[in-house]
């Protein structure tokens, strides 16, 4: 895919932010809870705020090495071309993955709340339909869809948080770390991977405008997610508390619930789930248009013809994931050490086999 | 794929584009020069104007020794008569007299002397050729072609009258200047260059329809307006071939950006404020004689909110009526969506006595809501194009008929509730709050898909079809401007004229979307200051 189109520093870190918060706002509080109980919030923030920020650090750096390319090319680069083009493959499969979750994240989630007599295969159609128009539109116009529905987003984030402190009990908070660090831990994997989501970045970075400004933009973002995801589950354990957020999968959705102002407002779930899938579909449309860079990148394949075959790979696996358990378990248990592998582990590897083949490279030229 | 469309789209229409125009049964006048001899020129213009009734011969002899044969030439509906008997027979055949004594008229200098020393009219042009004299006299001119010369004189004596200056039918306004733009592209100009005193405004005349040969006016501020967008305007509408061009609709379908939008990607108005506002901000404005209506490029999605009053108004209350114009517009796309799929999905949203409300007014009723609706809406539709069409007079009676009786009926008997009456209503009215008529028409076409979408899906469908609508509006550009600017690419600081507007002394600068050759728009510090401080 010739992508000529560029985007500013601003707008990838509006995106990333979009891309990152809207699996977390829904699913953080339980995964968090169900590890470190009361201390869910320090689970959700500390350790995957740190993990995020390495995970931006290092691909800070293997980008700025190679600004021109994306990491399916840098691959290439650095690995030699049949390495570096499995290497690739595997990324484009990744990524092809979460989004497939992503997906099965939309469909299931109506299934259980509002649209439990719809067809999954119908939402899904209409999710990959939508992605794929975006991802066709392009990455420049997916960055201002992205400007243009933030406001809205935060905007309803926080009427939703507004409206639930009139439930909200300091002592559902407590006590803080009862268990000592280890539940904290391990209840930040799922978290932190999903932190360590800003990796895309390794396959914007080309498209930035001015790629300095990302280092800086980048802990913003972070900083910004961590805000977000603390006050999400802060209020979540603060409303429902431990045992319930635990409970309940789609936690904060519940708690938007149990939402009541006088007689005027009341059950805002259709207000979260508005914005929330403008959201979802926003993600789902980054995950597309990078897939098909990806598969082109590796292949060298026209444009429009990837696009569909994307989404139809798409549709097809998540149609065949198996039911809503499934895909819960595979969220909370096994995508996470995936997720991290290929969002700080391998970019790692990548950087460290470059540095010392410069060494190496440095040395022999020197003798 | 965008292109395979378009060509898709042409091969359907059986217009492949490579032909060109062909002009049945008539060959195409071409330049060839004037004779010297009256005899033969006459003719030549006879045979071209056969069958023109409106194209006067006059023939008449100069005043003068020997005495020389000339004939005038002209469209006497397309001249103003009286002054042209006046400026050029009444001289010519009267007043050579007055000439000094050396001076002598012969069928050489005929032609010069007219010019320099007889005729009064103040435009003249001289021609040798019969294919620009043919389309002097048919804009208006009258050629005076005399024996012996093969040049031909031709002058503008006033054209036959049109409408005069009116208040703008389509945007009224309660505070603001009254004129409004007229069929007559020259009375158009007048009024754009009273209001711009500057020799930057330039204009620049272009000619399309290969017939109808419609003079199109292209006006700008130079410094200000970026100059590849003028060469991009230029450019796009010398592209045009066709025969007629009867309005500035066919202008615009031709030049937008978008071969299939449904959202204005040109603005149109017939406002002369509008225009000059819009130039002054680096837009071009296209003027096309013939019509009141005037496109200015490049536009953007919030301009279409934006009416010309909101500048001259309080700037407070001009933001609180741009909001409520946002709120309206919402209203009028998503409010019957919205009851769908509220009332079909989303039960539980209704608060529990508006909720028994709603099921006793539902109780008995035979449809679901979205039949309803749609059918209401629909009805809708049907009583604003008959009510718009109809003359005046039966307009009353249609929607007398019609949305009274018709609506009270189906109320009364039991087919429709009066949620979707009251919906219905509301949207219908919300959406005459968009300034722009053809913003709104797109709105009205896309509530009917996001109702069936709401039906389908409820508040999801809803959701999906706003992220498709706002993928496409995202995409698109009007002459290189992103549409949906500055909210999205996000320009801080061209926000000051969006939703809100800030008072005049905070409106430093020019939108940066069109440009940013001339950015700055007036000096600092300009706000009101209290009188004390001034006297320091």
């Amino acid at each position: 895919m010739e992508q000529k189109e560029k985007i500013s520093g601003t707008q990838v870190s509006m995106l990333l932010f979009v891309v990152v918060t809207s699996t977390i706002i829904i699913y953080v509080p339980s995964f968090t809870a169900s590890e470190a109980k009361e201390s869910a919030w320090l689970a959700a923030s500390i350790i995957p705020f740190a993990f995020g920020c390495l995970t931006l650090w290092v691909v800070y750096k293997l980008g700025s090495s190679f600004p021109t390319l994306t990491i399916f090319q840098s691959c290439e680069v650095i690995m030699g071309k049949f390495l570096g083009k499995s290497l690739g493959l595997t990324y484009v499969v990744f990524l092809l993955f979460m989004d497939v979750l992503v997906l099965r994240e939309f469909s299931d989630f109506l299934n259980v709340t509002t649209l439990p007599l719809t067809p999954r295969i119908w939402l899904l159609t209409g999710i990959v339909v939508l992605a794929t128009y975006g991802a066709y539109q392009g990455l420049e116009v997916i960055a201002r869809a992205v400007q243009f529905i933030l406001g809205i987003y935060l905007l309803g984030f926080t009427i939703v948080v507004l409206f639930a402190l009139t439930n909200f009990e300091v002592g559902r908070l407590l006590p803080v770390m009862e268990d000592g660090l280890v539940p904290i831990i391990r209840g930040s994997i799922a978290p932190a991977s999903w932190y360590g989501e800003i990796c895309l970045l390794s396959v914007l970075f080309p498209f930035v405008k001015k790629p300095a400004e990302l280092k800086k933009k980048g802990l913003i973002v972070l900083i910004a997610i961590a805000l977000f995801v603390t006050i999400d589950v802060v209020m979540t354990l603060g409303v429902l508390g431990a045992g319930l957020t635990s409970a309940y999968t789609l936690s904060f959705w519940t708690l938007t619930r149990s939402i009541e102002i006088g007689e005027v407002a009341q059950r805002l779930e259709s207000f979260l789930l508005v914005i929330w899938i403008s959201g979802i579909i926003i993600k789902a449309a980054v995950l597309n248009n990078l897939i098909c860079l990806g598969i082109t990148q590796v292949f060298g394949r026209k444009t429009n013809v990837v696009l569909g075959i994307v989404a139809f790979l798409e549709l097809f696996i998540s149609a065949n994931l198996g039911n809503v358990l499934l895909v819960n378990v595979i969220l909370s248990s096994y995508w996470p050490p995936v997720g991290i592998v290929f969002e700080l582990v391998i970019p790692t590897f990548l950087l460290v086999i470059r540095g010392v083949r410069d060494k190496f490279s440095s040395k022999v030229r020197g003798a | 794929m965008k292109i395979k469309l378009k060509s898709l789209l042409k091969r359907s229409l059986s217009f492949t584009g490579k032909k060109r125009l062909i002009k049945v049964g008539q060959t195409p006048l071409e330049k060839h020069p004037l004779s010297a001899s009256l005899e033969q020129n006459l003719t030549e213009l006879q045979k071209i104007f056969d069958l023109c009734a409106d194209v006067v011969f006059r023939k008449f002899t100069l005043n003068c020794e020997p005495p020389i044969n000339a004939v005038a030439v002209f469209a006497d509906t397309l001249i103003d008569v009286k002054s042209g008997s006046e400026t050029i027979l009444k001289v010519i055949m009267q007043e050579t007299t007055s000439l000094p004594e050396n001076v002598r008229i012969t069928k050489s200098n005929a032609i010069q002397i007219l010019n320099e020393r007889l005729l009064t009219a103040m435009n003249t042009k001289i021609t040798r050729d019969f294919l620009e004299l043919a389309d002097f006299v048919l804009t208006g001119r009258v050629a005076i072609v005399i024996d012996g010369s093969s040049s031909v004189l031709t002058c503008y004596v006033g054209g036959s009258p049109g409408r005069i200056i009116e208040e703008p039918i389509t945007e009224p306004v309660v505070r603001g200047p009254r004129d409004g733009f007229v069929e007559d592209y020259k009375i158009n100009l007048s009024l754009i260059r009273r209001r711009i005193k500057s020799s930057r405004l330039k204009v620049e005349l272009l000619e399309v329809g290969a017939i109808s040969k419609t003079v199109v006016a292209l006006c700008y501020i130079k410094g200000i307006v970026e100059d590849s967008l003028i060469e991009e305007v230029k450019t796009r509408i010398n592209r045009i071939r066709m025969d007629v061009v009867n309005g500035s609709g066919t202008i615009e379908e031709m030049i937008t950006d978008q071969p299939l939008s449904l959202f204005p990607l040109v603005e149109y108005t017939e406002r002369p404020d509008k225009v000059a506002g819009s130039l002054a901000e680096g837009k071009v404005a296209i003027f096309v004689d013939n019509t009141p209506m005037t496109l200015i490029a490049p536009t953007t999605f919030i301009s279409l909110l934006q009416a010309s009053e909101d500048y001259d108004n309080a700037f407070i209350y001009a933001s609180f009526v741009r909001l409520i114009r946002v709120v309206s517009l919402h209203i009028a796309l998503l409010l019957p969506a919205i009851t769908v799929a509220i009332m079909t999905f989303h039960q539980e949203i209704i608060p529990d006595k508006l909720m028994g409300v709603v099921l006793t007014s539902r109780k008995e009723l035979p449809f679901p809501i979205v039949v309803e609706v749609l059918f209401m809406e629909m009805f809708f539709e049907i009583l604003r194009e008959a009510g718009v069409r109809l003359p005046r007079t039966i307009g009353q009676s249609v929607s007398i008929v019609g949305g009274l009786v018709i609506g009270q009926a189906s109320v009364n008997a039991g087919f429709v509730g009066y949620i979707a009456v009251i919906v219905v209503a509301l949207t219908a009215v919300a959406s005459f709050a968009i300034p722009n008529y053809a913003a709104g028409t797109a709105i009205r076409i896309l509530r009917f898909g996001l109702i069936i979408l709401a039906s389908i899906m409820g508040g999801v469908g809803i959701m999906m079809g706003l992220m498709f609508i706002l993928f496409y509006l995202c995409g698109v550009r009007s002459f290189g401007v992103p549409y949906l600017s500055p909210i999205a690419p996000l320009i801080p600081r061209d926000l000051k004229d969006t939703f809100i507007r800030v008072p005049w002394w905070a409106m430093l600068t020019r939108p940066t979307f069109t440009g940013t050759k001339e950015l700055v728009r007036m000096d600092t510090n300009q706000g009101s200051t209290k009188p004390n401080k001034g006297k320091e």
